[in-house]
């Protein structure tokens, strides 16, 4: 059971950012249903943590690494992670062959699944979200350092052209 | 493609002007005023008022029984593990050491009980009677009440209306401001305008913090917001002793943006809420 204490703290961060984690929810599953559920999915895996997690006044913070990391989740499941990348806008063109354009995306679903949570949540905020590099260390809890690492080793990876800010 | 190379908001700068207490670091001073000029960051923000509209009345009162129940529930099947596990360690250890010890070393007296009756005194005094200016650190309440903020009533014109963030003010507004602190006997509220000026808005005129308005109410006076455009923040800091103006200017001006939650203002303890007002000219 939850103390008391911890309920009342895990109702309090409901009400307060319950919004924030259902707008994140709306954002990458694209379905008002799915993103009701996904708010109570990641509030009852909250906590559970509640404990050993940060302090309150990184909540917010928190509770959007919690609600990407379940959204992608979810989309893996559904094998249609690359829908949380704006990769896919950019796959073809009209002039392309559909099959083949199907063929890569389906190729990239494959590659994007195979990452590493830690990876999956980089490379969504980063190429996803177009989050600089700092903000992608705010968010995934990550330092500045490793966030590059993982940046240019996606990069490499998926053949993704190089910004101004990894050249810097 | 980076939404920054664009200079508009990210989904987590939006989400920082939407409850900005949330996160460690506010949003820049300059990524507000972006957001305040910017017609597409207008349009993104709005969107996301919209949604958080929408979780409030109608997801937050279908979802809330069953997180309800859930915290009822939920099971936390570690605790007594570590609970056990640790007071063994614990009193294993107090028995070496009482064995290691010689017979006449002894525990001074620490007066803890004292202190622990002057606390209590000092939350029982909370409310309207004027605060006790004996020095002491009162210690917060433990964190049930939510943290602190700041409500801003906002009248333009005939229009009454609770500002929130990312709303956009214009000059002529007029405001109150409404502090939100428990278990702090003292307030010092700041306005400081996009050029670091600042000014006292209450006590108005005052060198150092005034009694802490009830709970719910308005510190005195309305404020109007000038002509000049950009971002203007509201600044409280409430605490268990008076704070000086001064040492408060001298926070301020320290160049860090201002965080929401507690810190330390010249050597007392301060609980601190902001708002960033965003003014435009219409």
């Amino acid at each position: 059971m939850l103390s008391r204490k911890e309920g009342a703290r895990a109702l309090e961060l409901y009400s307060e950012y319950g919004g924030l984690v259902y707008r994140r929810c709306l954002r990458l599953l694209r379905d008002e249903e799915a993103a009701r559920s996904g708010v109570q999915e990641v509030f009852v895996r909250v906590m559970s943590r509640l404990e050993k997690e940060e302090k309150v006044h990184s909540a917010a913070r928190y509770l959007f690494r919690v609600a990407t990391n379940y959204c992608l989740h979810v989309l893996r499941e559904r094998k249609r992670l690359v829908e949380a990348f704006s990769w896919e806008q950019t796959a073809g063109n009209a002039r392309e062959d559909p099959a083949e354009v199907v063929e890569r995306r389906l190729a990239l679903e494959q590659a994007l699944s195979s990452l590493s949570q830690r990876e999956r949540l980089v490379a969504h905020l980063h190429f996803g979200e177009g989050m600089t590099q700092a903000e992608v260390a705010e968010i995934a809890g990550l330092s500045r350092k490793t966030v590059c690492v993982l940046v240019g080793r996606l990069r490499r990876r998926f053949g993704a052209p190089a910004t101004a800010e990894s050249d810097s | 493609m980076n939404r920054h190379q664009h200079g508009c908001l990210t989904t987590a700068e939006v989400e920082k002007l939407l409850a900005p207490n949330g996160w460690p670091e506010p949003l820049a001073l300059d990524r507000c005023e972006h957001a305040a000029a910017c017609t597409p960051c207008r349009a993104l923000l709005q969107g996301a008022r919209e949604q958080e509209r929408e979780f409030k009345d109608s997801v937050l009162p279908r979802c809330l029984p069953g997180l309800r129940a859930a915290t009822e529930s939920h099971p936390a099947p570690h605790r007594w593990a570590w609970f056990v596990g640790t007071a063994a360690a614990t009193a294993a250890v107090a028995v070496l050491i009482a064995l290691a010890l010689p017979p006449a070393w002894q525990v001074p007296s620490t007066g803890g009980g004292q202190e622990k009756t002057v606390t209590s005194q000092a939350r029982q005094g909370d409310g309207p009677v004027a605060p006790d200016t004996g020095g002491r650190q009162d210690a917060a309440p433990a964190g049930l009440k939510g943290p602190a903020s700041l409500e801003i009533w906002v009248k333009r014109g005939a229009e009454r209306f609770i500002w929130e963030q990312g709303i956009v003010l214009r000059p002529g507004d007029e405001f109150r401001v409404v502090p939100r602190f428990h278990g702090q006997r003292w307030l010092l509220v700041m306005g400081r305008d996009v050029t670091g000026r600042t000014q006292v808005l209450y006590p108005w005129g005052g060198t150092e913090s005034g009694p802490m308005p009830s709970l719910g109410r308005p510190v005195p006076s309305a404020f109007a917001l000038d002509e000049a455009p950009g971002a203007e923040e509201v600044v409280a800091l409430a605490s268990a002793t008076p704070v000086s103006v001064d040492s408060a200017r001298a926070w301020l001006a320290h160049g860090r943006a201002v965080a929401c939650g507690a810190t330390t203002v010249g050597s007392i303890d301060v609980e601190a809420a902001t708002a960033r007002l965003l003014k435009v000219a219409p």
